[in-house]
C-alpha cells in the first residue's frame, strides 16, 4: 500500500462523483485537442498546396469556389475558360508560370486533371514508380489513388465523365482507356489524391460534345478571340507591362481549360492583370486572401465549439472540486484517523491533491481517445466526400499546452478542499465522530 | 515507561481541566475511570499527541512532544501508539488486509502481510482477509481494529470507550482480547472508560 495506491482506491470507491469528473473533463479536453489538430492540420494543407501560387485565372463566379476547386480540388470548378482568350494574362510578362488544369472526368470519383509537367514539378513530387506522363491518355496517379484504386503501374482504366461519380449529371464513360504509366510518392499535397495527363486528353476526350461556349459564334475562331480580348491600356507608364506583341494566335486557342495556377514574376501583377479582364468572363483570385477569409468564417465556428468546450472543462473543475469537497465531509473521520496512525499534515494534503491530478489525468487520457476517435469519424466523412483525411496520430505543441492547463486546473480544483485536510482538528473529528 | 505531571487543558472559553499525575511502567496496564464530560477523552488525546497540554507535561520514555515539529509529532505517535475508539474507523474504500497495513505504511515501517495474516487468525477472521472492510459486522470490525493497534508493535495502546455498546458478552471478549494481545505484543494498554466491567482485568486505575 503506499498513498498513490490509497488515491486509486478512494477514486474507485467514489466511482460514480469520479465518472462525472472524468467524463466532463473528457468532453472539454477532447474537444479542444480535436479544434487544435483540425485547425493545425487543416492551415499545414492549405500552406503546402497554396505554396507560391500566387493567382488562379478561371471562369468569372465565387473566387472562393475557383480557388477550392483548382487548388484544393474540394469544390466544382467555376465553368471553363478558353486558353486563347487566357493568353493575355498566361502569356503576360509579369506572369512566370502558368499551370494549365482541365477537369471533366474521374475514375472512381478521383479527379483526373489534364495539365502539364510543371504542375508536378511545382509540387516537386517525386516518382515511385514509371515516369511522368508524356502523350495522350497516359496518367501518372497520385500515391493515395493508386492505393485506393488498386491501380498499377501498365494498368488500364476508362474514366467516367463529372468530377465525382454520383454527382455528374450526364454520367457516362468514355470510351478510350487511360494507361497508367507512373505513380508518384505520397507529398501529403494534393496531387496524392489526382490522376494527371496531359491537357490534351481532356480535350480529346471532349472533342464535339455540346457546349454553350462554342455554340457561340463569336469565339469560335481564333481570330475572334483576340478580338473578344479585353482592351489593353493604351497609354501611361503601365505599357511595357504588357506583352510586347499581342499574344500570337495558336492552335489550341479554342480549346478550354478550367483554370490556370500562376506563379508571378513582379509583385506589380496583382494590380495590372485584373484590369486586363475586366470585362472578360475570367477572374483572377488570389489563394493567400480567399483562405485567409475561409479561415476567418471558419474560425467563428471554432471559436463558439471552443468557447463551449472551455464551459464544459469549466464544469469539470466545479465537479472535481464539489465531488471533493463533499467527500471530504464524509471523509474527515478516516482522515483523522489517517493522521492519529502517524500521517503528517502533508500526507493528507497530498492523498487529496493526488486524488484530484489522478482524476483529472485519466480526463486527460480519455480527452485524447475522445478526440482521436472524432477526429477518426471527421476525417471518414471529409474523405468520402472530399479524398480529405486528417493525421489521426498527430499531437502539437498546442496540446502540450492544454494538457499543462489541465494539470493545472485540476490542482486548483483540489486545492481547497486538500487545504481542508490539511487543517482538518483531528482531536475534535475524532471526539465527535 | 509514560509518565504525565501538572497537566492541564484549556478549551476556548472554558475552565481549565487538571488531571491528576500518574506514572505506568513498560509494559503495565491502566485504566483511566471517570463520568462522561469529565475530560476522559480529552486526557486520551493529549497522551495519544492529538492535543498538546495548556500546561505540564508528559513523557514518554523521558521525551516530551513539545519540542518536535508537527510531522515529527505525527510520525512519533504512528511509531509508537495505537489508538483504539469508541466506533471503529476504518478507510472504507480499503479490504482488511489494506486498512492492516495502514499503521505501517503511515509510520514507515514494512508491511508485513504475514504478520496481518497471524494476527487476523487469532480473532478467527483470517479468512476475510481480502474482504471489503464494509462488508464485515460490527463485532468483526471491533475485532479488526483491534488488531490494527497492535499491528506495529507500540509502546502504547489507547483505548478510548472500547465496550460502552457492548454486551456482557461481548465486552468480556473485547477485554479479553485486547489485555492479551497488547501483553502479547509487550505493549502498554491505557483504557479510557466510565465502563466498571474493566475493574477486574486492570488493577492500576487512575479515577478523574
Amino acid at each position: 500500500m503506499n498513498i498513490v495506491k490509497l488515491a486509486i482506491k478512494n477514486i474507485k470507491h467514489q466511482w460514480l462523483d469520479s465518472a462525472l469528473s472524468i467524463l466532463l473533463l473528457a468532453f472539454g479536453v477532447g474537444a479542444i485537442s480535436m479544434l487544435i489538430l483540425v485547425e493545425k492540420q487543416t492551415t499545414e494543407q492549405f500552406n503546402k498546396n497554396i505554396q507560391d501560387i500566387d493567382m488562379v485565372l478561371g471562369a468569372k463566379g465565387s473566387p472562393l469556389q475557383l480557388i477550392l476547386a483548382n487548388v484544393y480540388h474540394v469544390d466544382a470548378p467555376t465553368g471553363n475558360i478558353k486558353v486563347g482568350e487566357a493568353k493575355i494574362i498566361t502569356q503576360n510578362p509579369t506572369i512566370e508560370t502558368a499551370i494549365p488544369l482541365a477537369y471533366g472526368d474521374n475514375f472512381q470519383q478521383w479527379r483526373i486533371v489534364g495539365t502539364d509537367k510543371n504542375y508536378a514539378l511545382h509540387y516537386s513530387m517525386k516518382l515511385q514508380q514509371g515516369q511522368e506522363f508524356q502523350s495522350e491518355y497516359e496518367a501518372t496517379i497520385g500515391a493515395e489513388v493508386a492505393q485506393a484504386t488498386g491501380l498499377k503501374l501498365g494498368d488500364t482504366f476508362l474514366s467516367t465523365h463529372g468530377l465525382d461519380q454520383d454527382q455528374g449529371d450526364d454520367e457516362h464513360a468514355h470510351n478510350h482507356n487511360y494507361t497508367v504509366v507512373g505513380i508518384y510518392e505520397k507529398s501529403g499535397t494534393v496531387i496524392d489524391k489526382l490522376i494527371l495527363t496531359p491537357v490534351e486528353t481532356i480535350w480529346h476526350a471532349h472533342e464535339g460534345e455540346p457546349d454553350a461556349e462554342s455554340a457561340n459564334p463569336e469565339i469560335t475562331s481564333d481570330t475572334n478571340t483576340a478580338a473578344t480580348a479585353p482592351p489593353i491600356m493604351k497609354k501611361g507608364p503601365m505599357m511595357m507591362l504588357r506583352p510586347a506583341h499581342a499574344p500570337k494566335a495558336g492552335p489550341n486557342d479554342n480549346k478550354e481549360v478550367t483554370a490556370y495556377l500562376l506563379k508571378k514574376r513582379t509583385p506589380m501583377a496583382q494590380i495590372i492583370l485584373p484590369n486586363l479582364i475586366k470585362d472578360s468572363k475570367m477572374q483572377l483570385a488570389l489563394p493567400a486572401i480567399e483562405i485567409n477569409r475561409l479561415s476567418q468564417n471558419f474560425g467563428i465556428g471554432m471559436d463558439t465549439i471552443q468557447a463551449i468546450a472551455i464551459v464544459i472543462m469549466g464544469l469539470s473543475f466545479i465537479s472535481i472540486f464539489v465531488s471533493l469537497y463533499n467527500s471530504l465531509k464524509k471523509r474527515k473521520y478516516e482522515l483523522a484517523l489517517m493522521r492519529s496512525m502517524g500521517a503528517s499534515k502533508w500526507r493528507v494534503f497530498s492523498l487529496i491533491q493526488l486524488e484530484g491530478i489522478i482524476t483529472t489525468f485519466l480526463g486527460i487520457v480519455m480527452g485524447g481517445v475522445l478526440s482521436r476517435l472524432g477526429l477518426s469519424i471527421l476525417s471518414s466523412q471529409l474523405n468520402n466526400s472530399f479524398h480529405y483525411q486528417f493525421q489521426i496520430s498527430d499531437f502539437s505543441l498546442g496540446e502540450l499546452i492544454l494538457v499543462g492547463t489541465t494539470i493545472a486546473g485540476g490542482i486548483l480544483a483540489c486545492a481547497i478542499p486538500a487545504y481542508q485536510a490539511y487543517k482538518l482538528d483531528i482531536s475534535k473529528t475524532l471526539a465527535h465522530e | 515507561m509514560l509518565s504525565t505531571s501538572q497537566l492541564g487543558y484549556q478549551y476556548p472559553n472554558s475552565k481549565m481541566i487538571h488531571f491528576p499525575d500518574f506514572v505506568l511502567g513498560t509494559n503495565e496496564h491502566c485504566l483511566i475511570l471517570g463520568e462522561s464530560g469529565c475530560g476522559k477523552t480529552t486526557l486520551l488525546h493529549l497522551l495519544a499527541g492529538l492535543r498538546t497540554p495548556s500546561q505540564g507535561e508528559i513523557l514518554f520514555d523521558n521525551q516530551t512532544l513539545g519540542p518536535l515539529s508537527s510531522n515529527d509529532r505525527d510520525l512519533f505517535r504512528g511509531k509508537n501508539m495505537g489508538v483504539v475508539f469508541q466506533s471503529s474507523a476504518f478507510i472504507s474504500s480499503l479490504s482488511v488486509l489494506e486498512n492492516l497495513m495502514m499503521p505501517l505504511m503511515l509510520s514507515g515501517k514494512i508491511q508485513d502481510e504475514n504478520k496481518a495474516k497471524e494476527l487476523l487468525s487469532i480473532v478467527n477472521l483470517d479468512h476475510k482477509i481480502q474482504k471489503p472492510i464494509g462488508e464485515l459486522s460490527i463485532g468483526e470490525q471491533q475485532r479488526v481494529s483491534i488488531i490494527r493497534s497492535v499491528i506495529h508493535g507500540p509502546k502504547w495502546v489507547l483505548a478510548d470507550e472500547p465496550t460502552s455498546a457492548l454486551d456482557n458478552k461481548n465486552a468480556e471478549s473485547v477485554i479479553e482480547l485486547l489485555t492479551s494481545i497488547t501483553q502479547a505484543n509487550n505493549a502498554s494498554l491505557i483504557v479510557v472508560t466510565h465502563d466498571h466491567r474493566w475493574n477486574q482485568a486492570i488493577s492500576h486505575t487512575i479515577k478523574l
